[in-house]
């Protein structure tokens, strides 16, 4: 059974400045959708909003029909933020048991890196080591939904490799939203694009209108 | 027969020493707790199903239930 995410109407100011405008977005699991956009534009902003930890002017979220007002509550949705979220003072193999149930953990557990680091202390990984293990944990939890806001932000080419699949691998059971300056990644990963421009999602059905929208330009567009 | 000198304390001492360490720990326990509201700690908790509202309710029982055994433990 399929599950349904709709976000709705979100309208977002901060002072003066409207950032989101009437976002509407709908998704379901088995989908990965890719948000662009420049610096700034609300991606970060749209995903806490989504998350419900951070309020916004209007907003309907609706899980398989079902309106959330803090939608994180439910457990049916994660949210990975832009920047590393593990407690520095904790274990890895204490983040692992409290995120990740018991039937999955030997899976969780069966990987070269997290095995070689599941005794040390969060604050003595690296920014790599800290952010892979930040999305495999998030991947591998029950939620239906994932929200990943800039994944790659510090892997080294070979983890982003095992981060693609493990996106590809989450996403046949979950619906996966994702949001990163490395767009080629997201651009390789996604089967659907999305567009922030002006606080409006334009849907992106080619890839050249990344150009037109002026987020890429031809020679970026032709080296993905 | 008293075994400790703590024990001879009065009732009204014992709540003073309670409430001084209930504000104590409180005062300790907000400052922690805002530390992990304004980073991104917090979201460790809220990707558990975890509110704001449940993480200052769980450091107040905390709070509560370290004073009461200070009063008891004072007895």
């Amino acid at each position: 059974m399929k599950h349904q995410l709709e976000i709705d109407s979100v309208q977002k100011s901060f002072a003066t400045k409207r950032i989101l405008s009437d976002v509407y977005l709908r998704t379901e699991t088995g989908n990965i959708i890719g948000i662009l956009g420049r610096n700034g534009c609300g991606k970060s902003t749209l995903f806490k909003i989504i998350f419900g930890t951070l309020g916004a002017e209007n907003k309907f979220v609706r899980i398989d029909n079902v309106i959330h007002k803090k939608p994180y509550f439910t457990r049916e949705i994660t949210y990975l933020p832009q920047d590393n979220f593990i407690p520095k003072h904790l274990k890895v193999s204490h983040a692992i048991t409290l995120y990740i149930s018991k039937d999955k953990r030997e899976e969780f557990l069966n990987d070269v890196l997290i095995e070689r680091i599941k005794h040390q202390k969060i604050k003595h990984l690296s920014g790599g080591e800290q952010r892979y293990l930040e999305i495999k944990l998030i991947l591998y939890t029950s939620s239906k939904f994932v929200l990943l806001d800039e994944p790659y932000n510090g892997l080294a080419p070979n983890k982003i490799d095992l981060v693609n699949q493990l996106i590809l691998d989450s996403a046949k059971h979950k619906g996966i939203i994702l949001s990163d300056h490395a767009y080629s990644n997201v651009l390789h990963v996604a089967n659907r694009i999305c567009l922030i421009n002006n606080g409006a999602l334009y849907d992106i059905k080619d890839k050249k209108e990344l150009v037109r929208f002026g987020y890429l330009t031809d020679a970026m567009l032709a080296s993905v | 027969m008293y075994i400790l000198p703590f024990q001879q304390l009065t009732n009204t001492q014992r709540l003073t020493i309670a409430l001084v360490a209930f504000t104590g720990i409180g005062l300790a326990l907000y400052v922690l707790m805002e530390h992990i509201r304004k980073t991104n700690d917090a979201y460790f908790y809220f990707n558990q199903g975890v509110t704001k509202l449940q993480l200052y309710a769980f450091s107040l029982v905390l709070n509560l239930i370290v004073a009461i055994i200070i009063y008891l433990v004072f007895k």
